[in-house]
């Protein structure tokens, strides 16, 4: 795959802004190497979001119920995932927890993030959860439903709709976080520009190519997630 | 918890006023500045040393090099990828960082003439099955090979593996880690250096036939003319003085 047959440039690309687009896009394939970078960020961001929002459900869940082992682990787990920088935590997962494992790049990155982001969801779970006023509970527990049941029934599923907008955050704070997995060796999108602009030192092409397609992804995504609120809020308009 | 806050505050401002003293020339000095980009993770030519400064045969270079020109030497670190960009915009005036002339590089800056002449190699584990460079490349796809990112090494690993899977990492100190993990069959790197990571790492081997022949010289800016020729000449006075077998013999002398 590729334009490979673009060997020398085509005629008027041989100097200036044209010539170092065909240099960094074109002659090496970095087009391709660029979009299947973006492949590899969305491949660790979606796999990370599955882990951190079921692992932070669970962690929310932890932090909200009466016992207080649960509350504690959970504690712990926050307070040491939030106070160290992602790119330590990757470095560790990847040279030494899983080090002597066969583990690939990209399970250990989705792995790395995901138990990275669960950290996060948790505090959006739990600031939705007690979003939703005290009453529902009372009105739930008042109409004979058990308080898993209320939970279950009542407080989660407003308390969803009021997470979303910040799950959807997470979310687009998670695939640009996922730029520095070049520290293992992954190459996605942001290690796929730098590596364009090792072979040939001209960061503008690679540099605003990368930033492009993060922008398309994220913009696309963020109109998708306000459909969804909109859809959601429906039996709000009364 | 209380009694921990002024601790923290403490260290915190403490640490700011030592990365406010950290830089290497303290200004006071009315020598021109000369600003060395380089990537201290790459000994013997430069890496931070148990004192926590910059050391090896090119920051010895450079200060050499500097006092000839009477100029003040001061260090930027940064990834090795990222220094022919920063001569290239002026960020820094020199390049110093092993950095081997190609014609890639020279579309983007000018080389002074070499002061090094090096080899890369390839280094395994020792229980390794691969004898010779050959054995590696005749593995095809099923070759697992580490090299830094911008590095010639990448290139010359590129050119003879080319079906390899091949790891490009930021620092040379994470390709011996992904070796010590087995996780890759090989790294290729300079010979140099490959010396000075086998020192610490006895598990591993160099391989006995290198690949291709580079020589080392410093990068600067186009458009900096004068400059080059200053130091193509103090270059040359160097290599010929005692310093330069001083700080030679410092460095390689073991080998």
């Amino acid at each position: 795959m590729g334009l490979s047959f673009l060997s020398t440039p085509p005629p008027g690309w041989e100097e200036g802004f044209l010539f170092d687009v065909y240099r960094g896009l074109i002659r090496g394939n970095g087009w391709v190497s660029l979009l299947e970078g973006l492949g590899i960020t969305m491949q660790i961001a979606l796999g990370a979001v599955v882990i951190g929002v079921a692992l932070g459900f669970a962690l929310s869940l932890m932090r909200i119920s009466k016992s207080k082992i649960l509350k504690g682990v959970a504690a712990v787990y926050l307070s040491v995932i939030r106070g160290t920088p992602v790119v330590l935590q990757l470095f560790i997962w990847w040279f030494v927890v899983f080090a002597a494992t066969g583990t690939t790049r990209l399970w250990v990155a989705i792995i790395a993030f995901g138990i990275n982001s669960a950290a996060y969801v948790c505090e959006i779970f739990r600031g939705g959860i007690m979003s939703v006023d005290k009453g529902q509970t009372e009105a739930g527990r008042s109409l004979g439903l058990s308080g898993i049941k209320t939970m279950m029934f009542v407080v989660l599923p407003q308390a969803l709709k009021n997470a979303l907008p910040s799950l959807g955050n997470e979310f687009i704070m998670l695939i640009k976080e996922t730029s520095v997995v070049g520290f293992i060796a992954l190459v996605d999108l942001m290690r796929a520009a730098n590596l364009i602009m090792s072979g040939t030192f001209e960061p503008v092409v690679p540099l605003f190519s990368a930033g492009i397609l993060y922008w398309i992804v994220i913009t696309i995504l963020t109109q998708l997630l306000t459909l969804l609120e909109r859809r959601l809020r429906r039996s709000d308009n009364r | 918890m209380k009694k921990l806050i002024p601790i923290v505050l403490l260290i915190s401002a403490f640490a700011l006023l030592l990365t406010a003293c950290g830089s290497e020339a303290t200004g006071g000095s009315d020598r021109p500045l000369l600003i060395m980009a380089t990537s201290a993770d790459f000994p013997p030519f430069e890496f931070i040393n148990e004192d926590g400064e910059y050391d090896g045969f090119d920051v010895h270079m450079a200060r050499a090099l500097a006092d000839i020109l009477d100029m003040e030497l001061r260090i930027d670190n940064m990834d090795f990828n990222g220094i022919i960009a920063t001569i290239a915009t002026g960020q820094a005036d020199i390049g110093v960082a092993a950095i081997s002339i190609t014609e890639e590089r020279l579309e983007s800056v000018h080389f002074t003439v070499p002061y090094f002449e090096t080899t890369q190699v390839v280094i395994v584990q020792n229980a390794s099955p691969i004898q010779t460079p050959a054995e590696l490349f005749a593995m095809g796809a099923d070759a697992n090979i580490a090299v830094q990112v911008g590095t010639t090494s990448a290139t010359v690993a590129s050119f003879y593996l080319p079906d390899a899977q091949r790891h490009e990492f930021n620092m040379a100190t994470a390709l011996v880690m992904e070796l010590n993990t087995g996780r890759v069959d090989a790294i290729v790197i300079d010979h140099a250096v490959a010396n000075e990571f086998i020192a610490d790492q006895p598990n591993f081997r160099i391989l006995e036939d290198y690949l291709g022949i580079e020589e080392y010289a410093i990068a600067v800016a186009f458009g900096n003319e004068e400059l080059l020729e200053q130091l193509n000449q103090a270059i040359q006075q160097w290599l010929g003085s005692d310093d330069h077998t001083r700080i030679y013999n410092m460095f390689f002398g073991g080998n």
